[in-house]
């Protein structure tokens, strides 16, 4: 083939230019790491990195709604667990009254030991939880669920239940209905009350010392089922921040580069540019002219 | 018989050939550079012999003549080199566009609008965790505005991206009118140099090389007259013919890929133009697929949060704006009026979080997290996020597939240009060898001259002694 000079020269031009521009490529992901810095580099690759992302993302929303679920599941099992030390109080007052030795003053004094029992009950079912929610209010968590009318507890929240999302299809309820476990406690220390100041020691052994015990259980249950709860939210949040990290390298997988693979094909795209500017340099300055004298 | 001085006739013919063929090499030379320039070779020929009788029949040869000057041109590597610029011409104008287009959408990555639709849906998750906490409303709010702007603003951005498609079409249709005034008029010129038996070696190159240009514009015919002038037709339409110019008409449309006039309607099957037209429509398709996010995200989050109560009780409220405007009576629709409700927009605590008014009622915000991850079936059943990731996808595809084009193009152009300038570009070692042997040629006649002139006046001394 017949190679005119401008060919010969364009050949060049274009020779050194995509030598040069495969070696800024090759820079350019050796220094950004990125193989993937715009859809076209890989369409299929942006589309599941998209996807991978949006999950990512969505997964630490969950972790953050799994750590308010904590809180108001923390706040809910220490009120329950101190209802509980009171009950088991009210028990061994139940017991130590229910002693025939014992006189009507000593009894009487034991039954102020019981109201005072009673406020602190009120108390607990009237707390608030790590941003001031009433914890066991239903979903009327902005107004104190319990009152004292009398002599009985009044329970003005509702039956409703909070849920919180842990998961793409899962949600968990974070509160306890008070209700039952509040109102039967605050019965039976009132009853234990009213007896003590009667003097019905049998009735005390008869029937306060036994409900006080079942009033316990089921405080003792609700503690486990949150419990259980508190467990199932560890597992999930172990589980997230193992997908996050397994999302993490599914996106450096598709997006970044491998490092030794570009640093190798960096070395390759300098190599050919010398190549390409040796070429030109030394066929530039070969021509008939050097060898002709004018 | 010949005259004495017949051989002085033939050494100073044979001087002013060669000093022909040396000004063609120069010619050649200085034209190197020169875009479109073939090169040309001065042709010569032997003049006819004379006979005559000197005891018998002797032939005598009569010197030598430049004949023509010629270029030297393949006119099917001409004509293949035209339909390769067209095709790249389209291929170059539609990555173009799309490239442009493909930045705007920041993406993959964390700022785009794949990333706010996630983070929108994540802060009706944590609102629905703590439905009465009034920065959990806050995030919401500042959530979906970000969302809304991001759609929007990227609806924008394609609108100035077709706008400046549009200018480039405008750029395009008065190139294209320029090259067919540049042609008419070399034609014009060709045709009278023509007329008088010469042969415009250099206005045919240039006509020819506007030619190659326009061809990059438009999908073009050619037709090469009798009389040394070459008409030019895109399709039906008449750009060059020998009544000279035609005005090239400048109402189109990308859509269905035509130029129309007065006359009729033309279709633009490749070229620069036809690459503008495809890049345009495919902006406007991007554009369909958001106003179809942008609708579809309005209507799905308002029919949920409109079964929502607020915090001051209030009911039946829309999330995203969809007031008509008045005035002119519009429907709020599409990405470009796509924004919070007023009510939203002014106060985040007019977010329904719940159905019952309860504090803690997070239901509404809860069945509006799910809504990430539901199929919709005016999104071709995908989710809000598939649905956008699919339209990356899209224009990814879209512009790797006109590069990948634009890449195959414009080596076959380059293809095509080597074999153009092996047979006409200008080889300075070619000219050079050539001009030491049209010199030397020269030298010699100039020798010959001289001994004639010394054997001439070898005998003219001789009687005069």
């Amino acid at each position: 083939m017949r190679i005119s000079t401008n060919y010969q020269f364009n050949s060049y031009t274009q020779g050194i230019d995509g030598a040069a521009q495969r070696v800024f490529e090759a820079q350019m992901r050796v220094q950004s790491g990125k193989r993937i810095t715009k859809p076209s580099d890989d369409p299929v690759g942006t589309t599941s990195s998209l996807a991978m992302r949006a999950a990512q993302t969505s997964i630490q929303q969950y972790s953050k709604n799994l750590t308010t679920a904590k809180g108001t599941l923390g706040y809910s099992e220490t009120s329950l667990s101190d209802a509980n030390d009171l009950l088991t109080q009210g028990y061994q007052i139940a017991v130590q009254g229910a002693n025939s030795s014992n006189s009507q003053e000593a009894r009487s004094a034991l039954a102020q030991e019981v109201t005072s029992l009673q406020n602190r009950l009120v108390d607990m079912a009237n707390a608030q939880g790590p941003k001031g929610d009433y914890l066991f209010a239903g979903q009327k968590t902005d107004a104190k669920p319990f009152t004292v009318t009398g002599n009985t507890l009044t329970y003005n929240g509702d039956g409703n239940n909070v849920v919180v999302e842990t998961g793409a299809n899962s949600s968990m309820v974070t509160n306890t209905q008070g209700s039952p476990t509040f109102s039967d406690a605050y019965d039976r220390l009132e009853s234990l009350k009213q007896n003590l100041l009667n003097g019905s020691i049998g009735s005390i052994s008869a029937n306060d010392i036994g409900n006080l015990q079942k009033s316990r259980d089921l405080m003792t249950q609700e503690r486990g089922v949150i419990g259980t709860k508190m467990q199932a939210l560890q597992d999930l949040d172990t589980q997230n921040t193992r997908r996050i990290d397994d999302l993490t390298s599914g996106i450096s997988d598709i997006e970044d580069v491998d490092m030794s693979q570009a640093i190798t094909d960096y070395n390759l795209a300098n190599t050919a540019y010398q190549a390409a500017l040796t070429v030109a340099s030394q066929g530039t300055k070969l021509s008939l002219m050097n060898f002709i004298s004018g | 018989m010949p005259g004495s001085f017949q051989a002085i006739n033939t050494a100073s013919q044979a001087l002013r050939a060669f000093q022909r063929e040396l000004d063609v090499t120069g010619h050649n030379i200085a034209n190197v550079d020169t875009p479109g320039y073939s090169r040309q070779v001065a042709t010569l020929q032997s003049f006819n012999p004379t006979t005559f009788q000197d005891g018998h029949a002797i032939t005598l040869g009569g010197g030598v003549a430049v004949s023509a000057v010629n270029r030297v041109r393949d006119m099917f590597l001409q004509a293949r080199r035209q339909s390769a610029s067209a095709d790249l011409g389209q291929s170059t104008a539609m990555q173009d566009g799309l490239s442009r287009v493909e930045a705007t959408l920041q993406e993959p990555g964390g700022s785009g609008i794949a990333d706010s639709i996630t983070k929108f849906f994540n802060s009706w998750s944590s609102l629905s965790a703590s439905p009465n906490d009034p920065t959990s409303k806050s995030q919401v709010q500042a959530a979906g505005q970000t969302l809304a702007d991001k759609v929007r603003g990227e609806y924008l951005a394609l609108d100035d991206q077709k706008a400046q498609q549009s200018s480039l079409v405008t750029n395009a249709i008065q190139g294209i009118q320029s090259q067919v005034n540049t042609i008419a008029k070399l034609n014009d010129q060709i045709r009278q140099e023509k007329a008088i038996g010469a042969e415009p070696n250099d206005l045919m190159d240039q006509r020819d090389q506007a030619v190659q240009t326009l061809s990059g514009m438009a999908d073009i015919q050619t037709q090469a007259a009798p009389d040394g002038s070459v008409n030019i037709y895109m399709n039906q339409l008449t750009l060059v013919d020998s009544g000279g110019a035609r005005t090239v008409p400048n109402t189109w449309d990308a859509t269905t890929g035509t130029l129309s006039d007065a006359n009729g309607t033309y279709e633009v099957r490749s070229g620069q133009l036809k690459g503008l037209f495809d890049s345009i429509n495919k902006i406007k398709s991007y554009q369909t697929n958001l106003d179809n996010l942008a609708n579809n995200l309005r209507t799905q989050v308002n029919a949920i949060h409109q079964t929502g109560v607020n915090s001051a009780g209030g009911t039946g409220l829309s999330f995203f704006n969809d007031v008509p405007v008045t005035n002119p009576v519009t429907p709020q629709t599409g990405a470009i009026n796509f924004d919070l409700d007023p009510g939203v927009k002014a106060n985040a605590q007019t977010i329904a979080a719940g159905q019952s008014g309860n504090a803690s009622d997070g239901s509404i915000a809860l069945a509006l997290s799910k809504l990430r991850d539901t199929n919709i079936g005016n999104l071709n059943q995908r989710s809000f996020n598939e649905y956008f990731s699919d339209l990356v996808g899209q224009v990814g595809t879209d512009v790797s597939t006109a590069k990948a084009s634009m890449d195959t193009q414009t080596s076959v152009a380059q293809q095509i240009d080597s074999q153009i300038q092996s047979v006409s570009g200008v080889s300075l070692d070619d000219e050079m060898s050539n001009m030491l042997r049209f010199q030397r040629s020269y030298q010699a006649a100039a020798k010959a001259l001289s001994i004639f002139d010394q054997t001439t006046s070898d005998l003219i001394n001789m009687l005069n002694r």
